[in-house]
């Protein structure tokens, strides 16, 4: 009973605390269209299937092919940075971040563009929407 | 003697539970103010918010940007372009001045375009005049009047709204629509539409 009564109290400080909590994934990609997915133990459940980019008038354009992991429909937020090649930020803070709904399983692409022709090299955060 | 010592050790590990789950509440819970993140996505009502601001002028500029005659067309110059007042179709109130500010920011840190601002011509006015008249000023440095670059294009938009409700259910659908016209010729160079829906359950 005792027992029973400590792992409740324990669940419930953990589910608040967690409640507060806010965790990332991220991808890092460079203009030649490599990329890498970091922070593999977010919550977030969400496989990138595919990275593009390429230069248009200069202008670095990144296309990302993301699947739901999830079988009911999905609530995201995600947000692009970008970098010059000293690995400077370029307009930082300037991005917003943008939602987007998945249903299940839902295969679905998002691009984003550069703010201008310094960017080199991009990092997408993504977040889970129902947690903020 | 032995049962005092297992009560003391419960009541002990009880109080520090409850204590972690107090802090836990109180964390969360306490009311006050605090600076959030301007960029933030989360939706507080199904009105025209800040998010939906910088995702319209987000989506309009990465279209004008990448669509391909005004790829061509700014290859090799820098066109000048007039933000028009956005023709705000919904019944509520909206800063749309906010929303162009927004995309002509963007627009004009790419790199591709320059821009006339009218609504500064009163200011602009007013500093020549002083400039001329004032005393003040070396006259081989003062401004004249006409000297000034004319737009050779203008951006023009319209935000519609159509809103439905039931008892449970609060659904607006907002449609922002953007065109680049060329001046001279009349034609609408570029024009794109942004979607945003907004639902507000019970």
């Amino acid at each position: 009973m005792k027992k029973i009564l400590f792992s409740a109290l324990s669940a419930v400080s953990l589910l608040f605390v967690q409640g507060c909590w806010t965790s990332v994934m991220d991808v890092d990609g460079a203009a030649d269209g490599t990329s890498t997915v970091n922070f593999k133990n977010s919550p977030v459940d969400i496989k990138v299937l595919d990275t593009r980019s390429r230069f248009v008038n200069g202008l670095l354009q990144v296309n990302l092919e993301l699947e739901s992991g999830y079988s009911n429909p999905y609530r995201l937020e995600y947000k692009f940075s970008w970098y010059d090649s000293g690995g400077m930020e370029v307009d930082p803070a300037r991005s917003a971040w943008i939602p987007f709904y998945l249903n299940g399983r839902e295969t679905k692409t998002i691009q984003g563009l550069a703010p201008n022709p310094s960017a080199k090299a991009f990092k997408i955060k993504f977040r889970e929407a129902d947690k903020q | 003697m032995e049962l005092t010592i297992m009560i003391k050790k419960r009541v002990f590990l009880l109080t520090l539970i409850s204590g972690g789950l107090v802090a836990a509440l109180v964390s969360c819970s306490s009311p006050t103010v605090k600076y959030g993140d301007p960029t933030s996505a989360k939706p507080i009502s199904t009105d025209f918010g800040s998010n939906d601001l910088q995702q319209t002028a987000n989506s309009m500029v990465n279209s004008m940007l990448t669509f391909p005659p005004v790829v061509e067309l700014t290859r090799n110059r820098r066109p000048i372009i007039e933000v028009s007042k956005v023709n705000n179709k919904t019944m509520q109130h909206i800063d749309t001045q906010s929303l162009t500010d927004s995309i002509r920011t963007k627009l004009l840190r790419s790199g591709k375009f320059r821009f006339t601002d009218r609504s500064s011509d009163k200011q602009t006015i007013e500093e020549i005049r002083a400039q001329q008249e004032s005393g003040l000023n070396d006259q081989n440095t003062v401004t004249q009047f006409g000297q000034q670059y004319s737009a050779e294009f203008i951006l023009v938009s319209n935000l519609s709204e159509i809103k439905q409700r039931n008892e449970d259910v609060i659904d607006v659908y907002y449609k922002f629509t953007m065109s680049l016209k060329n001046l001279k010729t009349g034609i609408l160079e570029w024009s794109d539409e942004q979607e945003i829906r907004k639902i507000k359950e019970r």
